[in-house]
């Protein structure tokens, strides 16, 4: 080992959403002196406004930090956060690849939830040293032995030794740069070798172009070095190099063992994947990193213009933000209901939600979204297979021989009391149960096999509603399964709105349908003629409601000379038609699209 | 002290009601304590000074209207307390004072003292002459009383209105012709009849979605309407406005400023006013008002070419061409030519003889015909 590489330590901070991860990462920043209390901004490292907002994490921050350990050792600690969400979990492992160790925070009232293990599992898979960490400290619920316990119970690791801290008093902070310190191995990697150095992330700045945040693992690379992609195989000449501290700051090189960026004048994140593995274009090395795979969406959805949005400004804001974002996928696709869009693919529905809110709050776009759907597999007569994105462009079922449907595992975690109206909601959403254990004497580990599009639609709000919010999803992919899925239209005053279609289970169909005609009546506003709303299934309609009619068509009476109300209505109703949807004869306000898709429980 | 200065309407709001009518979206608060009440008057008179302090320099008054709200709800020396205040604060040159009232609060004592302090008219919300169709209204009143108060007012010597409505729930063509003849045979000088409008957030808006209500269908709806104008005229009232109609000589003098593009102004909680060429309008809300929160000053995307449209289409004669000129120094047919020769074939639109105004049609679709104008600007 060389000598530098003694005094690195390159480490993430693991934990369930909310149990202080952010909060603990800034406390180590500050406390390293490497931002000063001034600059810093709470949860310095969820920079996008909309995480910081939302207190999760979703894109990934890099900080080198500069400690000085009690042994009187100066050393380099390589802060690689990662994001807290399920949707994120391939963007996490390749996170945790690029690290020897890994804090794992634990909240001291909360204790071991189903996202906790799950990062302990993907920590684990890398071979990674685990620092069990108890949080929130300050709290007068905290029960750290009990914490303690359920950590060595459940996950097998000892905590015996856990610092007991409060990131948000900035208690015992110190406790964990020593055991980071003390516990984390130091990186080892030949210096002399061939360069081999893994994309843990990427991002797109407006100046540098894609700046790759890596981890050298072999070798070294310099400005002026050409580079070479080893899935992509995509060459580019280097610019900077450089280390997060925590500000862009350029080096001469960075070395194995090192964590820093590079950029390279690189133009689409998608040329620089997370997981790819760099080399230098003139010395290769042999084999590439391990782990590497191209992200696959798991949720798709349709995203069109309004009337009043042009398409191309639509399509360069996804490529805008496609630019950043390896993981979001589209393509053009037209609906006969809403014209030219896109059709998008994302990890999970909060990516969904993250890309949509971003391009109107970012972009300022009006888009209107249509249900989410996810990947269902047909299987032809021929037995040949087609992936099908749109709901709408499921064919009759006479032309294919059956459909499969995705399946998830999905872990919940939640108090033993809670326990029955979960299993009835999962019963509900056509999920089975594998197993049920108890974690502690109150706490339970449930094992479900679920159709994911039963969890894509609200199924982790309905259980946080149902657990007063202990309870704690965790799903994966798991495999495809034949199932007895029919395609539900909607249509309005007799025509078809394709952009409404979806795929729901025969069993649920009826339900389904009287709920979003339900919905669809509360928020379409009455025409000067009646407008039925209609759910079927091929020629068949199996729920209805209609619309009723109101003609407006004279003005009786303005109010004690109130001109501009009435006029505004009828200026608005100029205005108004922007944001309707027009379908046929029939105007739709864009709330709608998100109506149906919220399901509620009591319904 | 009028010469020299220019005539202006003067709109006073009293937004109190013993009962909110379940298709009323105006402003206007039911079971309001007295302290409110008298909190409010004050406020009232204070801004008539202050408003004064503005316009009264340039303008004199010379049509009053006070509407609400159900302004006869107040006792008789607020109103003197009021009229004070005008007359303290602007010049005064009446041609018209009307008063709005229940018929349930119309009494002749009252009737008497509204004329003592100058009232030269009332406006009495009969709505209809059938008690159930009055019960689904929501009105606090029946029949009876309010041929009582439109003939007690007629006796007291005071110009008289009859507000009634069309197009109601249990309303027939029959019940309807029915309350306009009974009305007519009470002689008031002048009759509207507005059709009901389902106005969101009011009770009848959400039942009438919901299913709960059911009212006259369109084609009814507009029956009625021709029937009142044919009936009315036979009864030597002329319709001068879409929903209003009046015996020669006694059409409203302070509405057709609103028609005419002629300065008002409006006090009180959500009055409004256009002084000037210039729109605002107070804060609606009763405590904003209260707390003396400016009026805030109404833009409108099609400006006030369309509010010309908007208000002089109303007006049976619609408006001269040469007006419209005088007013914007541009020629109607320059701003509005291709709109309004398309509606003009549509034969929603008169343009002859130098005017412009609404065909019979045209006031069946008066909506789209001003949507299709508006859009133009």
């Amino acid at each position: 080992m060389k000598d530098n590489q003694k005094h690195i330590r390159n480490f993430s901070i693991i934990a369930h959403i909310d149990h202080g991860k952010s909060t603990l990462a800034d406390r180590l920043i500050e406390s390293t002196g490497a931002v000063s209390h001034r600059d810093m901004k709470a949860q310095f490292l969820d920079n996008m406004d909309l995480e910081r907002e939302r207190g999760i994490t979703i894109k990934l921050q890099t900080t080198r930090l500069v400690y000085n350990a009690k042994d009187g050792g100066e050393y380099i600690l390589n802060l690689i956060d990662t994001p807290g969400h399920v949707d994120f979990n391939y963007e996490v492992s390749r996170s945790l690849a690029a690290c020897e160790g890994a804090v794992l925070v634990v909240d001291a009232t909360q204790g071991v939830e189903a996202q906790t293990l799950a990062n302990v599992y993907l920590a684990l898979d890398e071979n990674l040293e685990i620092l069990p960490v108890i949080n929130k400290m300050d709290l007068p619920s905290a029960r750290p032995d009990e914490v303690k316990q359920e950590i060595e119970d459940v996950i097998g690791l000892d905590a015996s030794e856990a610092p007991l801290i409060s990131a948000k008093e900035g208690l015992n902070i110190v406790d964990v740069l020593e055991e980071i310190v003390a516990k984390v191995p130091a990186p080892d990697g030949d210096p002399e070798a061939p360069l081999k150095a893994l994309i843990f992330d990427s991002y797109y700045d407006n100046y540098k172009g894609v700046v790759i945040y890596t981890r050298i693992f072999d070798g070294s690379v310099k400005a002026g070095d050409e580079i070479k992609m080893m899935n992509t195989g995509a060459v580019y000449d280097v610019i900077e190099v450089g280390v997060n501290a925590p500000y862009h700051t350029p080096v001469s090189e960075l070395s194995a063992g090192e964590v820093g960026y590079i950029s390279a004048s690189i133009k689409q994140v998608r040329d620089a994947r997370v997981g790819d593995t760099i080399t230098n274009a003139a010395r290769p090395a042999k084999e590439k990193l391990p782990g590497y795979r191209k992200v696959q969406p798991m949720v798709y959805c349709g995203i069109y213009p309004t009337p009043d949005e042009k398409y191309e400004a639509v399509k360069d804001c996804l490529e805008k933000l496609q630019v950043n974002d390896a993981a979001f996928v589209f393509e053009p696709e037209t609906s006969q209901a809403l014209g030219y869009g896109f059709r998008c693919g994302f990890l999970g529905l909060l990516h969904m939600e993250i890309i949509v809110e971003r391009l109107d709050r970012e972009f300022d776009l009006d888009i209107i979204t249509t249900s989410p759907s996810v990947i269902y597999k047909l299987v032809m007569p021929d037995g040949s297979e087609r992936m099908i994105e749109n709901p709408s462009n499921l064919p009759a079922p006479t032309e294919y021989a059956h459909i499969e449907e995705p399946m998830v595992n999905a872990d919940i975690m939640l108090p033993k009391e809670y326990v029955g109206p979960i299993m009835a909601l999962c019963q509900d959403r056509r999920g089975v149960m594998k197993k049920m254990e108890y974690i502690t004497e109150d706490r339970v580990n449930l094992h479900y096999d679920m159709p994911l599009n039963e969890v894509i639609y609200d199924f982790f709000d309905a259980l946080k509603s149902k657990t007063r919010g202990y309870g704690s999803l965790d799903y994966e992919f798991d495999r495809y399964e034949k199932s007895n899925l029919v395609k539900l239209d909607i249509m309005l005053n007799r025509e078809l709105v394709d952009a409404f279609s979806m795929i729901v289970h025969e069993s649920k169909a009826y339900t389904r349908a009287r709920f979003v005609c339900e919905k669809l009546k509360g928020v379409i506003p009455m025409h000067q003629f009646e407008v039925p709303i209609q759910a079927a299934i091929g020629q068949k309609v199996i729920a209805r409601e209609t619309v009723r009619a109101y003609r407006k068509d004279v003005l009786a009476k303005c109010y004690g000379g109130d001109i501009s109300r009435k006029k505004k209505l009828l200026e608005k109703q100029k205005e108004g038609k922007k944001r309707m949807r027009q379908f046929g004869s029939v105007e739709v306000p864009q709330e709608a699209f998100t109506a149906v898709l919220k399901y509620d429980d009591d319904k | 002290m009028t010469t020299n200065k220019k005539p202006l309407g003067l709109y006073i709001h009293i937004p109190f009601c013993a009962r909110k009518c379940r298709y009323c979206d105006f402003a206007s608060y039911a079971g309001c304590d007295e302290q409110t009440k008298e909190a409010y008057v004050d406020r009232l008179c204070a801004e008539l000074r202050e408003k004064a302090y503005v316009y009264g320099r340039e303008y004199y008054v010379d049509t009053i209207f006070i509407g609400g709200g159900t302004p006869t709800l107040l006792d008789i020396s607020v109103f003197e307390r009021i009229t004070e205040a005008v007359n303290a604060s602007f010049a005064c040159s009446l041609r018209e004072f009307s008063v709005e009232c229940n018929p349930e609060s119309a009494e002749r004592n009252k009737l008497k003292a509204l004329k003592d302090i100058e009232v030269t008219r009332v406006s009495v919300g009969v709505q209809s002459l059938n008690d159930d169709v009055l019960r689904k209204l929501g009105r606090i009143h029946d029949a009876q009383r309010a041929v009582e108060a439109l003939r007690v007012a007629g006796e007291t010597g005071l110009d008289v209105n009859a507000d009634l409505m069309f197009g109601l729930p249990g309303q027939s063509i029959e019940i309807w012709k029915d309350t306009l003849r009974r009305t007519i045979s009470e002689k008031p000088s002048h009759i509207s009849f507005y059709s009901l409008q389902l106005e969101e957030g009011t009770p009848f808006f959400d039942d009438y979605r919901a299913g709960f209500l059911e009212l006259p269908i369109w084609e009814e709806n507009r029956r009625m309407y021709r029937e009142a104008v044919a009936i009315l005229r036979e009864a030597g009232y002329l319709r001068y406005e879409i929903s209003n109609a009046a015996i020669e000589g006694k059409q409203c003098l302070h509405n057709l400023k609103y028609w005419r593009m002629e300065d008002y102004l409006g006090v009180g909680a959500a009055a409004h006013s256009f002084v000037g060429r210039r729109r605002f309008s107070n804060p609606s809300d009763l405590n904003a008002y209260l707390a003396a929160k400016p009026a805030r000053r109404e833009e409108s995307a099609s400006g006030l070419k369309g509010d010309f449209i908007f208000t002089c289409l109303r007006l049976t004669e619609g408006f001269a061409e040469s007006s419209y000129r005088d007013y914007f120094g541009s020629a109607f047919t320059d701003d509005f030519g291709l709109a309004a020769a398309a509606l003009k074939k549509d034969g929603l639109l008169s343009v002859s003889g130098g005017r412009v105004f609404l065909t019979e049609r045209g006031v069946d679709n008066t909506n789209p015909v001003m949507e299709r104008l508006l859009e133009v600007l």
